[in-house]
C-alpha cells in the first residue's frame, strides 16, 4: 500500500508540457478543476477526458501512469459511486430494502466519480511533468506578493522542496523498519487494538529518531554549502514565461470562457 | 593553506537530567596543511577525526586555540562565507547530504546560495558534474543513483563552489567496494589534475596508502604524522590504536620475520610483487626459518579438507528450490531479482552470501524467513513447505533470525532488556522465559548486567549493534542471517562483531548466513560461499575453491581479498605458488614454501 503513493513522482522528459512554466501548469490545473465543478452536462466530462488524453499524449507520459494515479484512490471512487447510486432521491428504478436506485442516482454517481477521477489524473499530470523543485519555485514566485506582509515564502519553498526529497527516503526507511520488526515476530495486521498500537510504536520511535538524525545531518550539509536562509539566492533555471506559455494561457482561458458560456447560457 | 594551533574542543554531555559534564574531543591539536596536498586522517571511532573536520568548515568553533584557513581566523564571523567557499565538505551518509530532488539541482544549491547569475550556475554545474563523471545523470533523481554516484554528486556539489580544499568525512564508510573505488578515483583525480587540497578522513588503512601525508589520531590527539611509509613502518603503533593494516603490508612484515629480505613497509600489491621478484632473482637463501612451524600451519590449512566429508551428514535446516522473484510486476519498473535460486542451509554452516549492490542479496535474505514470498519455487524448513497454507510464518521467523543492516537504528525499547525481550514476547514466550532468554543473549554478545536497565540509545555504536543482535538471538533461532553486520564500524569493533559471530556459532550451534560485499570478511570466517550475480548463483563453494576464480570475480566487480589478488599475480609472474591464497597466513606459508622449493632446486 505504502509503495503506491505517487506524490512527487516526476516522469523525466523533455516534451512540450514539461517545458511549460510550472506557474502556467498550475494555473491550468486550477482552471481545469474549476471547470469540472462548474459544468453540469455529463458530456463535458467526456470532453475533459479527451483534453486529458491529448495532454498526456503531448507530455509523452504513458497511459499506464494515468491509471497508476487512480490506483491509490480506487476505494474512494468506489464508495463515491456506491453512495451516490443508492442515496439520491428521484425516479425509482429498483428498490432493495432500505436502499433505492434512482435514475438521478445513476447520473449523479457517474458524474461524481468521473469528476474525482478526472481531477486526480489532471493533478497527477502536473507532478509527472514538473520536478518538485519547479513546483516549489512556481509556488514561491506565484505567492511572492505575500512576502510583503512578512510571510516567509522562500523558507516555505525550501521546506516543500526538502519534503519532496525526503518523502521517498522515509517511506523506504519505514519499509525497512516494518520488515525488521516483522522479523522479530511483530504483526501489524493481527492482534488486539492495544497490541497493534504497541507494534506501531516500535516503528515510530526509531523512525522519529532517524528523522531527527537526518535533519541534523541535512542542516549541517546545507550550512556547509552556504545556506543561511536570509540572504538573497538565485536560480539555475529562473522561471520565465516563453512563447508556449502565452499560447497555453490563451488556451486555458478560452477553455474557461467556453465552459462559462455553455453552462450559464 | 590550513593552520591549526593548539585546538581544543569540548562537547557538553548531558548525564541524567540536569547534570552536565564536558568531554574533550580534541585535546591540543596543532597542524599545518600546505596547499595542494593529499592528507589522510586515520583513527578509530571516537578519536576526534570528525570533530576536527567540522572545525575546518566552521561548523564548530574552537573552545581554545585557533584555526586559520588561508590566513582567515575561523572565529571571524564576517569571513564565514569566504571560508566556507574555500573549504568544501563531504559527509559520510550519502543520503542525508543531497538536498536537491535531481542531481543538477543539488549541485546548483551552493552557487544559488551565493546568488550567482543563472548562466554562471549552469556552467559551474555542468563543469562540476563533468569532473566527477556524472554529466549524463544530471536530470536523474538521487534515489535512482548508486551509493557511489550519490557521493560523487555530493563532491560535485562542493566543487561547484570552487573550493581550494575538500574535506571528506568517511565518504566511503557506507559504500560497497565498487562504489568506494569510484569515489576514491574521483578524489585522487581532483587532487592531481585540479590541484585541490584533499583531507580524507577514514578508518580504512588501504585508502591512505596513496596519500602524501597521514595523520594518525587517537583520543583527540595527533599520535603520529608522516608519509604512509613512515606510518606503516610502525605496525605496533597502528595495532595500539586498533587500526588494521593492508593485507600486503602485513604479509611483507611476516615474510620479513621469516627471513625473506623484503624492504618494509610494503604498501601496495605492485610493491610486494616487485620486492619478491627482486629477492627471487637475487637467488637469496632463507635464514632463520623453522620447519616445525610450517608443518603445524600446513595441518591447519588442511583442516577444512578433513571436515568436509562430515558436512554431508548434517541436518538440513532450510532448503530452497528454484526460487523466482520479480519486483513491481506489471509496471514499467518490473525487474527480475531472483532467477531460479536453489540452496541448502545445514546445521552448523557458516555461509557467506556475496554480491554487488543490486544482485538480489537482500531480496534473497528476506525470502529466508518468509518476509517476501517467491513468485514460484518452494522453501522447506526442516522438510516442511513454508508456503503451505497451514504453515505459521511467525513460527518460521523464530527459527530464522534476521538482522538487518544498521540494526542499531531499529532499536526502540525503553531499556536494553525490554528491547531484547520484544522478539521472544511476540513469539509467545512467557515473561520469565523471555527475560531469561534475553539475559542469556545479552551475556553472549558481551553486554553485562549493569546495562540491562539503561536506555539502548545511550550506548556506543558498537554496543547498540550488539544489543540489536541479541534481540534476534533471544528468539533462539536455528539460523541467523545477518546483512552487513560490520557496515560502518572501525576495524576493532568490526573484529569484535565477527569474533562474536564465531562464538555464537560455537555456543549456540546455529547456522549463520553472512550477507556482505566485503570479500575479506567472508574469506576469513565463512566455510561456504554463495556468489549472487544478477539474481543467479554464479559460483558456490568453499572460499578456497571460489577464489581460484579471481578473474571471474573481478569481472563481475565483486573483487577478491587483496591477498588473493596479489598471490594470483605472483602466480602469473611464475612464482612457485599452486593456487591463490585466501588468508594472509596461508599466503605466508605458500611463499615460504615457494622459496624453499626454489632453494632445493638450486642445490
Amino acid at each position: 500500500m505504502i509503495r503506491d503513493i505517487t506524490i512527487g513522482q516526476y516522469y523525466a522528459g523533455d516534451s512540450l508540457i514539461h517545458q511549460l512554466d510550472p506557474r502556467t501548469k498550475m494555473m491550468g490545473v486550477l482552471v481545469y478543476i474549476i471547470v469540472l465543478f462548474l459544468v453540469k452536462n455529463p458530456w463535458w466530462y467526456l470532453l475533459c477526458l479527451g483534453v486529458i488524453l491529448i495532454l498526456y499524449y503531448l507530455a509523452q507520459v504513458p497511459v499506464s501512469y494515468l491509471l497508476k494515479g487512480l490506483k491509490g484512490i480506487v476505494l474512494l471512487l468506489f464508495f463515491t459511486f456506491l453512495f451516490r447510486l443508492i442515496a439520491t432521491p428521484g425516479t425509482l428504478l429498483y428498490q432493495w430494502g432500505f436502499f433505492s436506485v434512482t435514475e438521478e442516482g445513476i447520473v449523479k454517481a457517474i458524474g461524481m466519480t468521473s469528476r474525482i477521477a478526472l481531477m486526480i489524473t489532471g493533478a497527477s499530470l502536473l507532478s509527472y511533468t514538473s520536478t518538485p523543485r519547479a513546483l516549489a519555485d512556481g509556488l514561491e514566485k506565484a505567492f511572492s506578493f505575500l512576502q510583503k506582509i512578512h510571510v516567509p515564502i522562500h523558507d516555505m519553498a525550501v521546506i516543500v522542496m526538502i519534503a519532496f526529497r525526503f518523502i521517498p527516503i522515509m517511506l523506504e526507511e519505514l519499509n525497512v523498519l516494518m520488515d525488521a520488526q516483522a522479523a522479530r515476530g511483530a504483526e501489524f495486521e493481527k492482534g488486539s487494538f492495544i497490541r497493534k498500537c504497541k507494534n506501531v510504536f516500535t516503528i515510530l520511535a526509531p523512525l522519529f529518531l532517524s528523522t531527527v538524525r537526518r535533519a541534523s545531518d541535512l542542516a549541517m550539509a546545507m550550512e556547509a554549502r552556504g545556506y543561511t536562509g536570509d540572504k538573497p539566492t538565485s536560480r539555475m533555471y529562473p522561471l520565465t514565461y516563453g512563447k508556449n506559455d502565452k499560447l497555453a494561457y490563451s488556451v486555458i482561458f478560452l477553455f474557461l470562457a467556453l465552459s462559462f458560456f455553455f453552462t450559464i447560457v | 593553506m590550513i593552520n591549526i594551533k593548539n585546538l581544543i574542543h569540548k562537547y557538553t554531555v548531558w548525564e541524567n537530567d540536569n547534570k552536565k559534564s564536558k568531554k574533550t574531543a580534541l585535546d591540543g591539536i596543532s597542524l599545518d596543511i600546505p596547499s595542494g596536498c593529499f592528507i589522510a586522517i586515520l583513527g578509530p571511532n571516537g578519536s576526534g577525526k570528525s570533530t576536527l573536520a567540522k572545525h575546518l568548515n566552521v561548523l564548530l568553533l574552537p573552545d581554545s586555540g585557533t584555526v586559520w584557513i588561508d590566513g582567515k581566523n575561523t572565529r571571524d564571523q564576517e569571513k564565514l562565507g569566504e571560508i566556507r567557499n574555500t573549504v568544501g565538505m563531504v559527509f559520510q551518509n550519502p543520503e542525508n547530504q543531497i538536498i536537491g530532488t535531481s542531481v543538477e539541482e543539488d549541485v546548483a544549491f551552493g552557487p544559488e546560495n551565493k546568488n550567482l547569475p543563472s548562466e554562471m550556475i549552469q556552467k559551474k554545474v555542468a563543469d562540476s558534474l563533468h569532473a566527477v563523471g556524472l554529466l549524463h545523470k544530471r536530470k536523474d533523481a538521487p534515489s535512482r543513483l548508486s551509493g557511489g554516484q550519490k557521493q560523487r554528486t555530493a563532491i560535485a556539489g562542493v566543487l561547484a563552489g570552487n573550493p581550494e580544499c575538500i574535506v571528506l568525512d568517511e565518504p566511503t564508510a557506507m559504500l560497497d567496494p565498487k562504489s568506494r573505488k569510484e569515489v576514491l578515483n574521483v578524489i585522487h583525480r581532483l587532487n592531481k589534475e585540479n590541484g585541490i587540497t584533499i583531507i580524507l578522513i577514514t578508518h580504512h588503512t588501504d585508502e591512505v596508502v596513496q596519500a602524501d601525508t597521514v595523520i594518525l589520531m587517537d583520543k583527540g590527539c595527533i599520535l603520529r604524522q608522516g608519509t604512509p611509509k613512515e606510518i606503516f613502518n610502525d605496525l605496533e603503533l597502528l595495532r595500539q590504536v586498533k587500526m588494521d593494516v593492508p593485507q600486503v603490508t602485513e604479509l611483507a612484515c611476516r615474510l620479513k620475520k621469516r627471513g625473506i629480505p623484503i624492504e618494509i613497509p610494503v604498501l601496495t600489491e605492485e610493491q610486494l610483487i616487485r620486492a619478491l621478484r627482486g629477492t627471487c632473482s637475487n637467488g637469496l637463501k632463507l635464514e632463520g626459518e623453522e620447519p616445525k612451524d610450517i608443518s603445524g600451519n600446513l595441518k591447519k590449512a588442511g583442516d577444512t579438507e578433513t571436515i568436509r566429508p562430515q558436512q554431508e551428514e548434517r541436518r538440513v535446516l532450510l532448503k530452497g528450490e528454484n526460487l523466482k522473484f520479480t519486483y513491481g510486476k506489471g509496471t514499467v519498473g518490473e525487474t527480475k531479482v531472483l532467477d531460479a535460486i536453489s540452496f541448502e542451509i545445514q546445521e552448523g554452516d557458516f555461509i557467506g552470501l556475496i554480491g554487488t549492490s543490486g544482485s538480489g542479496k537482500t531480496t534473497l535474505m528476506k525470502h529466508l524467513n518468509g518476509l517476501l514470498r517467491a513468485d514460484s519455487g518452494e522453501i522447506y524448513f526442516e522438510g516442511r513447505n513454508i508456503y503451505d497454507k497451514k504453515y505459521s510464518l511467525t513460527g518460521l521467523r523464530k527459527e530464522v533470525g534476521l538482522v538487518f543492516q544498521y540494526p542499531e537504528h531499529q532499536l526502540f525499547g525503553k531499556t536494553v532488556l525490554t528491547d531484547t525481550m520484544f522478539g521472544p514476547l511476540n513469539l509467545g514466550m512467557t515473561r520469565e522465559e523471555a527475560e531469561a532468554s534475553a539475559k542469556e543473549s545479552l551475556k553472549l554478545v558481551g553486554i553485562d548486567e549493569s546495562y540491562h536497565s539503561v536506555s539502548p540509545f545511550e550506548l556506543s555504536g558498537g554496543q547498540k549493534r550488539c544489543v540489536a543482535i541479541a534481540g534476534v538471538l533471544a528468539m533462539e533461532p536455528q539460523i541467523l542471517v545477518m546483512d552487513e553486520p560490520a557496515a560502518g564500524l572501525d576495524p576493532e569493533t568490526k573484529r569484535r562483531i565477527f569474533e562474536l559471530l564465531e562464538k555464537i556459532k560455537k555456543e549456540k550451534k546455529i547456522a549463520i548466513v553472512l550477507v556482505s560485499h566485503h570479500m575479506e570478511d567472508v574469506a576469513d570466517y565463512a566455510d561456504k560461499v554463495w556468489v549472487l550475480h544478477q539474481g543467479r548463483f554464479l559460483l558456490t563453494g568453499t572460499p578456497k575453491e571460489l577464489f581460484t576464480q579471481v578473474g571471474l570475480l573481478q569481472e563481475i566487480e565483486i573483487g577478491v581479498p587483496q591477498i588473493t589478488s596479489v598471490t594470483e599475480r605472483l602466480m602469473e609472474e611464475g612464482f612457485p605458488i599452486e593456487s591463490p591464497a585466501v588468508t594472509v597466513q596461508e599466503a605466508e606459508e605458500m611463499i615460504i614454501q615457494g622459496f624453499r622449493r626454489g632453494e632445493q632446486h638450486d642445490s
